[in-house]
């Protein structure tokens, strides 16, 4: 069960969709964890958050802010989260 | 004009469309090119004697035609004008499902399919011959493209369509090259400057590649062509410029979108000797102006100063507005007082006016929204058209769940150069050129851009 949802995490791809977006603005990507804060101290503003939104629902085919509803969101790891199929992985993977 | 029952000859006198057929009966030139046959105007104007005979039955009815290039086609079309039809001119690859809803929002009584069905239609049970009301004249209803929605019928008579249409120039008889679809209002133009100067219409098949399309320009030997700049584009991208440059073309007609400098600037590098003119016009509107001085946009002076062609031009707002006093009928068909040149109609294209030069810088409707902020996407392709490696560029919205729409592009890279690295180009120069919410966040290569059936780039298209 835990080598299926390592398989399936969306962490690498997520990380990998920030980094083409830190490129893409002329920035030297840093390192990405589960832990990192989403805040303004990342270096990124408010249409870049929406740019790797939209660069993971092409690559994954899931947009979970479609339908309206923003949740609070602190962490890269709450971030992937919602591009989990099941929640329950998160704690999974968070504790690995 | 021999053995023709009297009813038809009847007929022919009494409208536009005879007297034109009228003034034809002796031209014995080509009328219709295809790659396989060549149609003769005295053949063809048998033809459409005979179809004329073969629909009476739908003499004064409302009748669709699904119309291809060719000239069993057009034979159709001018016979159902002839017998004074309401012509609904249709798209010849239509679905079965919007055909129905046409035939029923429009009450048609017959659908006439082209030269292989020449069984003769059935009208309706319902069905009368609905238009006789005594000296009203016949419509002929062409539908929008439909590339920004719903294709719009919109209602316009024969002598307002020929009435636009410019006597030839040239003291050689031009051989016109068809690019726009035969049903849409262009293509429809195109047959008709063909029909009233007794030119000749070269017909391409549908599907050939652009190399069978430049070999079929030089043998069918094509001297003037109407197209939009996009068409050039792609002929430019994916043919052969020597081979292009053997065509003998004499005039050059660009419509349907901006015609920027670069393509005005390639297009009289390669053909130095022809004139090159673009045109404004819209379907609801017809034709409004033509520019012939090799520059892009218009004259500052075409505003405010009525056109000999009757056709006024304003900006309001940074939009152009044009009143012109060809009869148009309005979409809705209804009374042409509504429509006919007393009011200022908005054109959606956005104008900036530089000194003495007017320029088009998109349309309203292609205006991308990040965020509440507005980007004009001919404004980004203009940063990306600049970067070396670059040949095309389409900018185009893409939906975003958080901002709305955000700013995206797809690019032909030139020969010999990597696309990899002209995307980072890309991406670099709007950086340092454009605003965050200006720049592409999609930045993709491809090997053609994506253009609408009607060869216009589509831009305010939300994936």
């Amino acid at each position: 069960m835990m080598a299926q949802a390592v398989t399936t995490d969306p962490l690498d791809r997520v990380i990998e969709e920030f980094h083409t977006v830190f490129k893409n603005k002329g920035l030297v990507p840093p390192v990405l964890c589960t832990e990192t804060i989403l805040d303004g101290s990342l270096g990124l503003e408010s249409l870049d958050f929406a740019e790797v939104v939209m660069r993971l629902e092409q690559a994954l085919g899931k947009d979970p802010f479609a339908t309206g509803t923003i949740p609070d969101l602190k962490t890269l790891g709450d971030f992937t989260a919602l591009y989990r199929d099941r929640p329950d992985d998160r704690l999974a993977i968070s504790n690995s | 004009m021999t053995g023709l029952p009297s009813r038809i000859l009847d007929g022919m006198t009494s409208n536009v469309i005879s007297e034109v057929i009228a003034s034809l009966a002796r031209a014995d030139r080509a009328a219709f090119i295809a790659p396989r046959q060549t149609v003769s105007w005295l053949d063809w104007i048998e033809s459409v004697k005979e179809c004329a005979i073969h629909f009476e039955s739908l003499r004064r009815a409302r009748v669709g035609i699904l119309l291809s290039a060719g000239g069993s086609f057009y034979a159709n079309l001018l016979a159902l004008a002839l017998l004074e039809c309401d012509v609904f001119v249709l798209d010849a690859a239509i679905t079965p499902d919007s055909l129905d809803e046409i035939v029923g929002d429009f009450r048609l009584g017959a659908v006439v399919g082209g030269d292989d069905s020449f069984d003769a239609p059935k009208l309706g049970p319902e069905q009368e011959n609905q238009n006789v009301d005594g000296g009203r004249q016949s419509r002929v209803v062409i539908f929008t493209s439909g590339s920004t929605g719903r294709p719009k019928p919109v209602f316009h008579l024969w002598n307002s369509l020929l009435r636009t249409v410019r006597k030839a120039r040239s003291q050689t008889v031009q051989r016109w090259f068809l690019t726009y679809r035969p049903h849409l209002y262009a293509g429809l133009q195109v047959f008709l400057h063909c029909l009233l100067n007794q030119e000749t219409l070269v017909t391409p098949d549908p599907g050939m590649s652009v190399p069978q399309v430049i070999a079929f320009l030089q043998c069918a030997g094509v001297s003037s062509i109407s197209a939009t700049p996009s068409y050039w584009r792609r002929l430019l991208t994916m043919g052969s410029a020597q081979e292009l440059a053997r065509v003998p073309l004499e005039q050059i007609t660009l419509g349907g979108e901006i015609a920027d400098q670069a393509i005005l600037r390639s297009l009289s590098r390669l053909y130095p000797h022809a004139r090159v003119v673009h045109i404004y016009a819209t379907s609801e509107l017809g034709r409004c102006f033509a520019v012939d001085d090799g520059l892009e946009g218009f004259p500052s002076l075409f505003l405010d100063t009525p056109r000999d062609s009757g056709v006024e031009l304003r900006l309001v707002d940074g939009e152009l507005h044009v009143r012109t006093i060809n009869e148009m009928l309005g979409a809705n068909g209804g009374s042409h007082d509504d429509r006919s040149g007393r009011n200022w109609i908005p054109t959606g294209d956005l104008v900036e006016r530089v000194g003495d030069r007017c320029l088009f810088v998109g349309r309203r409707q292609d205006m991308i929204n990040v965020g509440g902020d507005k980007v004009r996407p001919l404004l980004v392709e203009q940063v990306v058209g600049g970067v070396p490696g670059v040949r095309d560029v389409r900018v185009y919205a893409r939906r975003s769940s958080l901002v709305g729409q955000m700013v995206a592009c797809e690019f032909v890279t030139e020969p010999g150069f990597d696309s990899e690295l002209v995307k980072e180009a890309i991406q670099k120069t709007c950086r340092e050129q454009l605003r965050s919410h200006e720049r592409p966040r999609l930045v993709e290569p491809v090997t053609a851009v994506m253009l609408s059936t009607s060869d216009k780039k589509i831009r305010a298209y939300a994936e």
